[in-house]
């Protein structure tokens, strides 16, 4: 029987961390069906969607993980998924848009922002944000999102509550889909 | 009319350089038909190239128009044997491929072209166009030489910042 599960590992960026942990993967016959990863200021994160042709294998892993820890110094965590849930995720049809907020710092804004989002049923399918100009006497906060706005919400309505909430937090916020070229 | 299988990546064809348009004959007119066809049935489709129908000749189809933000629209374009001889400047975008489902990815393109090339009777045409048309044209272009867009991502979602 076919099991899958989720990897993911945090820690130090070191050279050579994905190699030895898809060394893992190779070496127990396991498939690496996708996977993210990024850096932030030194740190090191990967979250893996693995498939394993047979229930056994997967025992091994957590041997293996710990191991990994142990050389690398990072921090796993390991979960099976049932494959039902890859395979039946309702998936709501949806738009893909990106929001960009730029404006001095201050604390909320992330907060606001997403909570605004989660009650318009916007969905956040990545996240950037920075700090530029740290040190400065004034920093500047940027936010770069990537939305799935679900084809039925009202677009108008979700630009000007998002402009209302961009007033109040003096940011400057910009909502735009994603015009995706097909052919 | 019909509406023509679309080859799906890794079939050969969309691997395979395309032969020069010879013949303006209604053998040529006809495929075009059904290539156009083929393209509006998938939805949000604005390009075909022949050879995603296993046809390996230089023909494709863009049709920006029912993209209402697309500022540069020529309608529905039928080019062979097209040529781009300008390019001017580089922005990136979304692209997705109806022989790749289920990617889309974000792609360095010329953001100003001028292309050349025939219609379908064999008179020569020639198109200057900008923006998301220009992405079109570039995108079919390269299907005609065995290129993909996957050979072109720079980063499958957002990478503004640099790592
Ligand atoms: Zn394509």
């Amino acid at each position: 029987m076919e099991a899958k599960a989720v990897l993911t590992a945090v820690g130090k960026d070191q050279t050579g961390i994905v190699a030895a942990v898809s060394g893992v993967l190779y070496e127990l016959g396991c498939n690496l069906e996708g996977s993210s990863m990024t850096l932030l200021q030194g740190e090191f994160a990967i979250i893996l969607i693995l498939s394993f042709p047979e229930r056994d294998v997967m025992k091994k892993m957590q041997g293996r993980i710990n191991k990994l820890e142990k050389e690398w110094g990072l921090l796993f965590s390991f979960r099976e998924v049932p494959v039902e849930d890859f395979e039946s995720t309702p998936k709501t049809e949806s738009n893909p848009y990106t929001l960009n907020v730029v404006g001095v710092d201050h604390s909320g804004i992330v907060h606001r922002i997403t909570v605004l989002l989660a009650d318009l049923k916007v969905n956040i399918t990545n996240v950037n944000t920075r700090l530029i100009g740290e040190g400065r006497q004034v920093p500047v906060y940027v936010m770069f999102l990537e939305l799935d706005v679900p084809v039925i919400a009202d677009e108008s309505e979700i630009q000007s509550e998002l402009r209302k909430l961009a007033d109040e937090l003096r940011v400057d916020i910009t909502f735009a889909p994603v015009d995706v070229f097909k052919g | 009319m019909a509406v023509l299988d679309v080859r799906i990546y890794p079939d050969p064809v969309l691997r395979s350089i395309c032969a020069t348009v010879t013949e303006f004959d209604n053998r040529l007119r006809t495929f075009a038909q059904n290539l156009e066809e083929t393209m509006y049935s998938f939805p949000g489709c604005v390009g075909i190239a022949a050879p995603q129908t296993g046809e390996l000749i230089r023909l494709f189809l863009v049709d920006v128009s029912r993209r209402k933000k697309a500022k540069f629209n020529h309608g529905l374009m039928a080019l062979v044997n097209p040529v781009i001889l300008e390019k001017e400047g580089e922005s990136v975008s979304r692209e997705g491929c109806l022989s790749v489902p289920e990617f889309t990815g974000n792609v360095s393109r010329a953001t100003r072209i001028f292309i050349e090339g025939q219609d379908l009777n064999g008179e020569p045409i020639a198109v200057q166009t900008e923006g998301f048309e220009a992405v079109a044209f570039q995108h079919e272009m390269d299907h005609l030489d065995g290129i993909i867009f996957l050979d072109r991502v720079r980063s499958s979602g957002t990478d503004i910042f640099r790592r």
